[in-house]
């Protein structure tokens, strides 16, 4: 599951060739759980999923792009009968296979079956202890079947990280839910905070604001340190950051800083029905490319649009307090989708540590608004406005 | 056939060894901390982030050559 060893981390070179290193793909929107979180709205699988032929010459045309893995994603991965066939074929073309996945029913012996077939990584979704876990992912005893994953992973030798959303609720949790995870045999522990698209806006409450980095991400750092005493390494990400007082800490040592948005320079992200993005959480009405269906990834990937917005590394789009940082060059408003997801537009990004603690010297602080919600299709956005306040005595 | 796509790479930050953030290479003063990025602080040496920024360092010598050798 790392990206730390050498033949995955992206190079300067991938950087200049564009080559997608990484693919994350959506096999289908299938899913056994209602997260409120969820950005694409899961549940019932797309109405024109790519055919198991489809999907095997998918893998072949990314293989030849250059890509170096696949992580299979979904709804829930597993629930499409054929997962393991593509599994086997992601191995098959040279290309190393994770998947990411809420665990829930997922057997033993599937387990088994994967491992076999050449998975090398399964990232399981925890977002809290098990009363809020259960609550997020809306089905009792989901909790519980994530650590039996867990567990059997152990068993089974197969490298297994966590993946946890932080919701506004999380964050007192977060030490002990460190714990129980190091307990269960996990290596990698990736945070990501939970963005405003989907379901996480018709529930905007779990929203963290962004003023509450100057309390999650001092905890981060202590968690940091308490988790390699413990074997557990905590990987901030795309959405955790930006530079401040602990970027050092858990992007130096290996990768040095935060280098901007990889989205369609060395991602790719595809829906189950064949759409392509430069990341697989990008709204699919501002960022979808069209589909693998009607025209080559190479050539989509080459020329399209919707994919070239990261490549020139250009400053044209943004706005707000980040067309003034420091950073703005290298940083570019962080993660195009939490941006994109909360203004309909990138390129200003209130979520960003550095940007909380400048703005904290002056006494002030901002927090995200909910003024339109979202519609009802998969990775469908609202809108937020963006509130600029006096820090209050309390908090100070 | 369709030319292959190309980008660019972003430009390259360093730590100030006074206050171990991130400024970008030959800033002559730190704008986080005002001291001089180059001058090893206290913190900078104590968290061991020298072998760090070393090892860092030539990645990065490695990365370009790499990168341009093909050129």
């Amino acid at each position: 599951m790392s990206d730390d060893s050498p033949r995955l981390r992206v190079s300067l070179r991938d950087q200049l060739d564009c080559v997608p290193v990484y693919v994350v793909w959506e096999i289908t929107l299938g899913c056994n759980l209602k997260c409120l979180h969820c950005g694409s709205r899961a549940g019932h699988k797309r109405a024109a999923e790519l055919t198991t032929a489809e999907c095997l010459d998918v893998i072949g045309q990314l293989a030849e792009l250059g890509a170096r893995e696949i992580s299979l994603i979904g709804g829930e991965a597993f629930v499409r009968k054929d997962w393991l066939t593509l599994v086997r074929a992601v191995r098959a073309a040279g290309m190393d296979c994770t998947m990411q996945t809420g665990a829930y029913k997922l057997s033993a012996a599937m387990l088994e079956a994967a491992a076999e077939a050449g998975l090398q990584g399964l990232g399981v979704s925890i977002d809290g202890l098990q009363p809020l876990h259960d609550h997020l992912r809306g089905v009792p005893g989901s909790y519980a079947e994530a650590l039996r994953v867990l567990d059997a992973c152990r068993s089974l030798g197969l490298i297994a990280s966590v993946n946890t959303q932080i919701t506004a609720t999380v964050m007192p949790q977060l030490p002990t839910l460190m714990e129980v995870i190091a307990d269960a045999g996990a290596k990698y522990w990736q945070v990501q905070l939970t963005v405003a698209m989907g379901n996480a806006v018709d529930h905007d409450e779990i929203l963290l604001q962004p003023y509450d980095l100057a309390t999650l991400m001092p905890l981060l750092a202590r968690l940091h340190a308490r988790g390699l005493q413990r074997d557990l390494l905590l990987l901030p990400g795309n959405n955790i950051g930006y530079f401040g007082p602990y970027d050092a800490l858990w992007r130096g040592p290996d990768r040095g800083h935060y280098p901007g948005c990889p989205a369609g320079q060395n991602v790719i992200g595809l829906e189950a029905d064949g759409t392509l993005k430069g990341c697989p959480s990008l709204a699919t009405e501002r960022y979808g490319a069209g589909s693998v269906r009607d025209t080559p990834i190479a050539e989509l990937w080459a020329s399209h649009p919707a994919l070239q917005f990261n490549r020139e590394r250009g400053v044209a789009d943004l706005w707000g307090h980040c067309a003034s940082c420091y950073y703005a060059e290298v940083c570019r408003g962080g993660c195009t989708w939490t941006a994109d997801s909360l203004f309909g537009r990138r390129g200003n990004n209130p979520y960003c540590h550095h940007r909380v603690l400048k703005l904290a010297e002056r006494g002030v602080r901002e927090r995200v608004v909910k003024v339109e919600e979202a519609g009802d299709t998969p990775f469908a956005t609202g809108l937020f406005a963006l509130v600029e306040e006096p820090i209050p005595a309390a908090a100070r | 056939m369709t030319a292959p796509a190309r980008g660019r790479a972003p430009s390259t930050l360093v730590l100030c060894r006074q206050c171990v953030e991130y400024v970008f290479e030959g800033e002559a003063v730190c704008p986080h901390c005002g001291g001089d990025p180059c001058q090893a602080g206290a913190r900078y040496l104590a968290a061991g982030y020298a072998p760090i920024e070393a090892m860092n360092r030539l990645d990065r010598a490695l990365d370009r050559r790499a990168a341009f050798a093909a050129d």
